[in-house]
């Protein structure tokens, strides 16, 4: 009899486990911040690490059929953290109408950096955006893009994991400048071809004049690691 | 066992607006179906939320929908039930802003009209003990909130959105019974209702309109209705 109880238990418990877990990534899908692995078992699962792995794949499951919703693992973490990506990226747009400006200025600033080759310095960045008519550190609220743009590039895209910051790899330099390249999530929701394509358009140039961009682009001889999905 | 495309694109659609109003979420379903090819009927909508919420609630979440006056128009709202202590694990949200828009939440339902100005809903923030939030940050929010469908704002004034009113309905009647008005007819929270001349007790309009259908009296105190149902 109490075999059979305590049966029924762990299922309950299992299934407690599956649903905090969903829940953690559901609240957490729209602000697009990583969750990272000790959280879920602090907050999802009170602790006990070794129920991580069989409720976090049911739970992956449940994303996927119910919501739509894709959980990668961030792969160049120092920690184990995961992120959430739609599955339905070609809707995205007309249902995050509030999102827009910023998904403009990071489409912008995502495509320089991809032209440019693969990391600019902060500065070149803030000058290459003035010189499109964006002053990132202009005092006034910008029309368009809301206030405090300085703070939304160098602090909640990299956040986001849209961009990636880092120092330069200078020691003689005492200030070395900040440097940004594409971060993990703006691999997985910008396809390269895409970027390559728009850029191209606008500035009226055939893709393949830009032979590193289109390399990366089709994949062709660097067979990089691309993000995998967990 | 899985939800189709359709359905959790439509559901990604919501959940991501907060709420939209039930004419548009049927163009926007519509919209979903011809880009997918699936067929779209006059059942469909009904039958796209019932299979979304049969797999929804079991989450706390739900798809609502409501009548809400300041617009004069029915709203399909994505709620995420309070009571869940996941809710609270949100790894964004700075203990400030939190505190600010329980605030508001708290001034709106504390006036009489239940509108406050915007000026005086970006003051809050002096009010918080410790570091407050800049009043910029302030306004940045509140129109935040507002996209989010939890706050509506018309001529300046504040009030709550469709979204607020539907997710915290049973947090307004547990903390603020004296202040907030409770349909006697579905026992939900209720704003901007009609009241009857006699007994000034305050009914949705939409349950009243049922009720009245079949009788001519106040469901509460039996005197003749004479408050006039249409806008």
């Amino acid at each position: 009899m109490s075999s059979d109880e305590d049966v029924e238990m762990a299922n309950a418990e299992k299934a407690s486990d599956i649903k905090n877990i969903v829940k953690i990534f559901l609240n957490n899908c729209a602000n697009q911040m990583p969750v990272k692995r000790q959280h879920i078992v602090q907050y999802a699962l009170n602790g006990k690490s070794k129920s991580f792995n069989a409720a976090f794949d049911v739970a992956k499951q449940i994303l996927s059929q119910t919501y739509g919703i894709c959980i990668y693992e961030v792969s160049d973490s120092k920690t184990k953290q995961y992120i959430t990506v739609s599955e339905f990226v070609g809707f995205r747009k007309e249902h995050a109408k509030h999102r827009r400006p910023q998904m403009v200025i990071l489409m912008i600033i995502l495509s320089y950096i991809y032209m440019k080759g693969s990391s600019i310095t902060e500065s070149s960045l803030f000058v290459f955006l003035r010189s499109i008519n964006i002053d990132v550190e202009a005092d006034d609220e910008n029309s368009y893009f809301g206030t405090n743009l300085k703070k939304m590039i160098t602090d909640t895209f990299v956040k986001k994991l849209y961009l990636k910051k880092r120092k330069e790899d200078d020691s003689l330099n005492k200030d070395p400048s900040n440097l940004y390249s594409w971060g993990f999530r703006a691999e997985i929701e910008f396809p390269k071809k895409d970027v390559l394509t728009e850029a191209c358009k606008l500035i009226q140039k055939d893709p393949r004049l830009f032979v590193y961009q289109y390399n990366q682009a089709y994949n062709i001889v660097d067979e990089e690691m691309s993000s995998s999905q967990s | 066992m899985s939800l189709s495309a359709v359905q959790r694109i439509f559901l990604q659609a919501v959940a991501s607006n907060g709420a939209f109003k039930v004419a548009e979420s049927k163009d926007i379903l519509k919209d979903i179906c011809g880009r997918v090819d699936s067929a779209y009927t006059d059942e469909t909508y009904g039958e796209t939320v019932e299979a979304i919420n049969a797999k929804i609630r079991e989450f706390n979440q739900e798809l609502k929908t409501i009548m809400y006056p300041p617009e004069k128009a029915n709203f399909l709202v994505f709620i995420n039930l309070t009571t869940d202590a996941m809710n609270k694990v949100q790894f964004d949200k700075p203990k400030q802003e939190l505190d600010f828009f329980r605030d508001l939440l708290m001034a709106i339902i504390k006036s009489e009209e239940k509108y406050i100005g915007i000026l005086d809903a970006t003051n809050l923030v002096s009010t918080n003990k410790g570091k407050a939030l800049t009043k910029s940050r302030a306004q940045a929010i509140i129109e935040e909130w507002i996209e989010e469908k939890y706050f509506f704002e018309k001529d300046y004034q504040i009030t709550l959105g469709p979204r607020a009113i539907t997710e915290f309905s049973n947090y307004f009647q547990s903390e603020f019974a004296d202040e907030v008005n409770s349909c006697p007819l579905c026992k939900q929270v209720s704003f901007w209702g009609l009241t009857c001349t006699e007994c000034k007790e305050e009914f949705h309009r939409d349950c009243i309109t049922t009720y009245l259908k079949k009788k001519t009296d106040c469901p509460f105190c039996h005197a003749a209705w004479n408050t006039p149902v249409n806008q």
